[in-house]
């Protein structure tokens, strides 16, 4: 690492809080692939066991955005970046799960603060809303960003003035082994790096249930995102940090590909 | 109490003084005389009496049963007496059996219907109908318009057909109901059909004689009353019918020296050649489906002028239905030179005759090892030729010991679990889909059952609150998980939703779903197998694997296949058998153990070597050379290290220097389902004072191991008591593995996880269930939550033997076993296997929020050193 990186790190303008980041400069907090939905989707099923994930992602949300305003910030705007539902199709518990979680937070920042981008799971739209592709932020002395879901590019991607990538999808989440090889456990992290000179921050997702898609065990092959990896290949990925999201707060484990 | 009398033994005149003229003109045409089971069932039945004959297979058990019956029915066949009405349901756990009965009696019932109509006489038609997971929905709306006099069925049918309205209306007057191959019912099958036998009893106007059907088996009371359930009122006599056919059983080695010869697995192949060539008729047992495809293909491969597809066969139940049939047929035949099978032909199929039965490796019990056994001279008297074929040496000492017991009639003993509240859930449910119930009828109902005879209210009302879709969830609405509704106030229960007669129907029984994974072959994609889901969860990158005879290499997987590559020149991590292990009964092990005990005796007496031998053999009952070879691996031991006997384990401390691993290994012979238990305890306790390390485990018939770090086992030792047992184990299997899968069968059979769903079968994928969040989403409603506290109870009585182990203890603390630690370089030759049994489970521990911590101050640390500086800060 070298000493103009450490620099620049001790002076960055966002904080990672829980599942969530969030950028001082801008006001904007931004949360990954919420997937609200997967619950009804496994009683349709037949699975009849409360998991509670709508309780549990507003309490999740809650705890964040508390934390944020605690520590004397002021949130403007709070930016969803896609597949805020889980089904495909239509289901209308799935709906009024959405609109709950939708609700809330517009709440506790005004309506018209929250930023839905839509997802490869937004196949249509679901209640009136307005979806986005992107949303770019160029708030006066902050890095320009563009926020998006992160399954495909767009031409926006090529604008030089944007120096910075916030994009969920690929769930990123690594396995923890000890050197016996006897336990192993699997963390939620926020993996971030460069990639076509752009600064990008992958935020895992907010999704509850599940900690995601372990990148760094043969896990991979094995989940619904190893076809579809969204726009920054694994190659590159190997090269970005890992920040895992702990209970108490946020540990860096160093480049993806030494773990 | 349920009164439980000895039958009487009735001679030839008086059962055929009460036959039917025709029963009896067919009867004397088919056979020479009454066999014994006949002579203790035939009057008994006739009488109503319940009863419980237990004898060998091929004794005509089958015709005992139906042989009153169909004398009764022909009776009233003949005065035109028989109405719309099921007289007599047969149900058995066998579904292949259901086709055999039904071709045994059908056959009977035409030629004596024919003998009628020689005699110018015209009765009735008896009807004889088979009812299982296989009847197509026409055959199904024919019965309900025309009852059959005799229904065939399965456990899982018979529960359906009870929430049937039409077939319960037949069932009203049912007069007799016979439960076959009641010895495979030790399991959660047998508890739900307890159940619905108490069913069957609450919707009956009068008593349906119980007739139980059992192989040798023990304890014959308990097995009784399970048949006939508990209450004043209930009476039940049992037959028991001995082993009177001769039989001729040995021990062989493929070789002269199990441990020297360059390769022993090719002399078994020519060892088994070499008997085939013998006899007429050779059955082959393995315990493993895999075993079964090898040993065909070795045969075929390495003799092909005497093996082809015309004269050799496996038989297993990953086969086809249709092509088990045919194998059956052929066999019954002649056809057939040799037949390989696991499991599969156990039970009581008739295969005709068959002159050698081949055992290869441990049967792991003295009652199944009979059973397989008793397969060869399947007819009464004739001789049952039995071999078993040692793959090793802890093989050798397993089977020759089993062979003991079997000389000596010392058979292990079975039960029944009690008080599953899984099974209790589905029945209640389907109850509940047949009419309202006052609760407390339905819990005196319920108690009836032999194995809910002690059901508390508790947990009975805790099943009752599950049902009714009493999570306690705030946010969530109620209705979304209720099943059936509960009146408070009227104390009455009763089903719930439109669907829920489908969803009982389509989603009834207790077997889990096996769940197999495809093998293919990387990057080619070529198949090559299947493995249990089971048995992939227990492997990580890397491991090798046997699968058909062959080593692969786990690669990576992908969806539900598992990708893999050729490892032909590494050895196994991983035991084949491992997912199909069957468990060595705890009576075979203490046997095994007071062996071991006199034989140190005479080592520490200086004995003479051949006064040694040849007590081996008296003892075990094996000739010289077998004889030798147990002698030559205790000497082995015993110069070595020490021989654990019933009067110690020897605990062996020893250092894998190049995996930088510390183990414990413990030869504690008792049994896979004790040494399970009591690995857990003590790896629990250890991992306790270790800073709540996790803690590996290893676990074996023979004794287990014990991995980590640094293992403090005097302490641990100290602390573990019997009366603690319970405690320590429910909180070991905490985190484990194998909680979480018992609780999604659990889940599954409390139809808490559906498996067919809106016309959907298997729907919930694998994958979804795969996770802990399933148990972690139980404990956030209720550590008490019933359905979890039944997994726990499954794991620890029936996957585990928490009450032998309790037993082991007690001896500790009395004195009369003792713990001897042992510092050791090697391992000795009995402990040698343990370490073979590859990654098995480990006890979680340390917390994930502990671990994280732990490992990012590693972390930390190995940057400084390579960095020379401080590492950057934490975010958040």
């Amino acid at each position: 690492m070298k000493m103009m990186d450490r620099a620049k790190k001790k002076n960055k303008d966002f904080i990672l809080v829980g599942k969530g980041i969030f950028f001082k400069n801008s006001g904007i907090l931004a949360v990954g692939d919420l997937q609200i939905g997967y619950e009804t989707m496994l009683r349709e099923k037949g699975f009849y066991l409360p998991l509670n994930q709508l309780k549990k992602t507003i309490e999740d949300l809650k705890a964040i955005i508390d934390k944020i305003q605690r520590e004397g910030h002021e949130i403007n705007k709070v930016i969803l970046l896609g597949d805020i539902k889980h089904h495909f199709g239509f289901q209308i518990e799935e709906k009024y799960h959405v609109r709950e979680v939708l609700e809330f937070i517009e709440n506790e920042i005004g309506r018209n603060n929250l930023i839905l981008i839509r997802g490869n799971h937004e196949k249509f739209n679901l209640d009136g809303r307005d979806y986005k592709d992107f949303y770019i932020d160029n708030t006066e002395n902050s890095t320009k960003t563009i926020f998006l879901h992160g399954d495909k590019e767009f031409p926006e991607l090529k604008d030089k003035s944007i120096k910075r990538i916030i994009m969920g999808h690929i769930h990123p989440a690594v396995t923890l082994k000890d050197k016996e090889d006897i336990k192993k456990e699997k963390f939620k992290c926020f993996l971030i790096g460069k990639w076509k000179r752009k600064d990008v921050i992958i935020l895992p997702s907010f999704f509850p249930l599940k900690e995601g898609t372990s990148l760094n065990e043969g896990d991979l092959s094995r989940n619904d995102y190893n076809e579809d990896f969204g726009i920054v290949p694994l190659s590159e990925l190997k090269k970005f940090d890992v920040f895992i999201v702990g209970k108490d707060g946020i540990y860096n484990f160093g480049k993806l590909k030494s773990l | 109490m349920t009164q439980v009398t000895k039958a009487q033994e009735k001679s030839r005149e008086e059962i055929e003084r009460e036959l039917h003229p025709l029963v009896r003109e067919w009867f004397f045409s088919k056979f020479v005389d009454f066999s014994l089971p006949q002579r203790y069932g035939v009057p008994a039945i006739r009488d109503r009496k319940n009863i419980l004959i237990s004898a060998p297979t091929g004794s005509t058990k089958t015709l005992t049963a139906f042989l009153s019956i169909l004398n009764y029915l022909v009776a009233l066949a003949e005065k035109n007496e028989l109405e719309n009405k099921i007289y007599a349901i047969y149900i058995s756990p066998l579904k292949a059996l259901n086709n055999d009965i039904h071709k045994n009696l059908v056959e009977p019932l035409a030629e004596i219907t024919a003998l009628a109509e020689k005699h110018g006489k015209k009765i009735q038609e008896i009807r004889v109908a088979t009812r299982t997971g296989d009847t197509t929905t026409n055959e199904r709306a024919k019965m309900a318009k025309k009852a059959p006099h005799i229904l065939i069925t399965t456990p899982e049918s018979m529960a359906i057909m009870l929430t049937t309205k039409k077939l319960v209306e037949f069932m009203y007057n049912t007069e007799f109901c016979i439960v076959d191959e009641i010895h495979a019912l030790g399991n959660k099958r047998g508890v739900h059909l307890s159940l619905s036998l108490e069913r069957l009893n609450e919707i009956s106007k009068i008593w349906p004689v119980k007739i139980g059907l059992s192989a040798t088996v023990e304890p014959l009371e308990e097995v009784a009353k399970f048949l006939v359930g508990i209450g004043d009122d209930r009476t039940v006599e049992i037959a028991k019918v001995p082993f009177n056919k001769e039989i001729d059983i040995k021990v062989l080695t493929p070789v002269k020296d199990l441990v020297e010869h360059e390769n022993p697995q090719r002399e078994i192949y020519h060892l088994i050649h070499e008997l085939v060539k013998e006899h007429k008729t050779t059955l082959i047992f393995t315990n493993t489906r895999s075993a079964t495809e090898r040993i065909v293909n070795y045969l075929k491969d390495k003799f092909p002028t005497e093996y082809g597809d015309d004269n050799i066969a496996a038989h297993h139940s990953s086969l086809s239905k249709d092509y088990r049939f045919k194998i059956e047929e052929d066999l019954r035949n002649g056809k057939l030179r040799v037949v390989v099978c696991s499991t599969s032909l156990e039970l009581g199929i008739d295969i005709g005759f068959i002159d050698l039965v081949i055992l290869m490796g441990s049967p792991k019990a003295s009652s199944r090892a009979l059973q397989r056994i008793g397969r060869a001279g399947h007819k009464l008297h004739a001789i049952a030729k039995g071999r078993f074929v040692v793959t090793d040496r802890d093989d050798l000492l397993e089977c020759a010991v089993i062979q003991k017991e079997m000389i000596e009639g010392k058979i292990d003993r079975i039960s029944f679990p009690k008080n599953a509240l899984d099974v209790l859930s589905q029945q209640i449910y389907g109850m509940a889909i047949s009419k309202i119930w006052k609760v407390d009828y339905l819990l005196e109902t319920l108690r009836k059952s032999y194995c809910y005879s002690d059901l508390s209210r508790n947990d009975f009302f805790s099943i009752i609150s599950y049902l009714s879709g009493d999570y306690g969830v705030e946010l969530e609405k109620n209705y979304v998980f209720r099943k059936i509704w509960y009146d408070v106030e009227e104390k009455t229960i009763g089903k719930s939703g439109m669907m829920a007669r489908v969803i009982f129907m389509t989603n009834v029984g207790t077997i889990p779903e096996e769940s197999f994974v495809d093998v293919k072959l990387a990057p080619s994609g070529e198949s090559i197998g299947v493995i249990d889901e089971g048995f992939l969860s227990r492997m990580k990158k890397g491991d090798v694997f046997v699968l058909g005879g062959k080593k692969y290499q786990y690669s990576y997987t992908k969806g539900m296949n598992l990708y893999v590559r050729n490892a032909e020149h590494r050895s196994p991590t991983i035991p084949s058998w491992f997912s199909e292990m069957l468990p060595l009964s705890f009576d075979s092990a203490l046997e095994i153990n007071k062996f071991r005990e006199l034989i140190e005796e005479k080592f520490n007496r200086k004995e003479e070597v051949n006064s040694i031998i040849q007590f081996i053999m008296d003892h075990l009952y094996l000739e010289r050379d077998v004889a030798r070879e147990i002698y030559k691996y205790f000497y082995e031991q015993y110069s070595y290290s020490e021989i654990s006997t019933t009067r110690k384990i020897i605990i062996e401390r020893y250092r894998d220097v190049k995996q930088e691993k510390n183990y414990l290994l413990f030869n504690s012979m008792y049994g896979r389902r004790v040494n399970d238990a009591l690995s857990r305890a003590i790896g629990y306790l250890m991992g306790i004072s270790l800073k709540n390390r996790d803690v590996e485990l290893g676990i074996s018939d023979r004794g287990f191991y014990i991995a980590g770090e640094s293992l403090p086992i005097e302490k641990v030792l100290k602390e573990l008591k019997s009366k603690d047992l319970r405690k320590v184990l429910e909180a070991a299997i905490e985190k484990t593995d194998i909680l979480t899968r018992r609780f999604r069968h659990c889940a599954s059979r409390s139809l808490m996880i559906l498996r067919n769903y809106k016309g959907r079968s298997k729907s919930v994928g694998k994958q979804q269930m795969k996770s802990h969040f399933l148990v972690h989403a139980v404990k956030k409603i209720s550590e008490e939550f019933p359905i979890l506290k039944e997994a726990k109870r499954e794991v620890l009585e029936d996957l585990m033997d928490i009450k032998n182990t309790e037993q082991v203890l007690k001896w500790v603390e009395d004195g009369k076993l003792k713990f001897k630690i042992k510092d050791t370089l090697l391992p000795s030759p009995f402990a040698l296997s343990l370490l073979l049994q590859g990654h098995v489970d480990l006890i979680r521990i340390e917390d994930k929020q502990a671990f994280l911590k732990r490992m990012h101050e590693l972390y930390t640390r190995e940057i400084e050193k390579k960095a020379g500086f401080e590492n950057d800060e934490d975010d958040g």
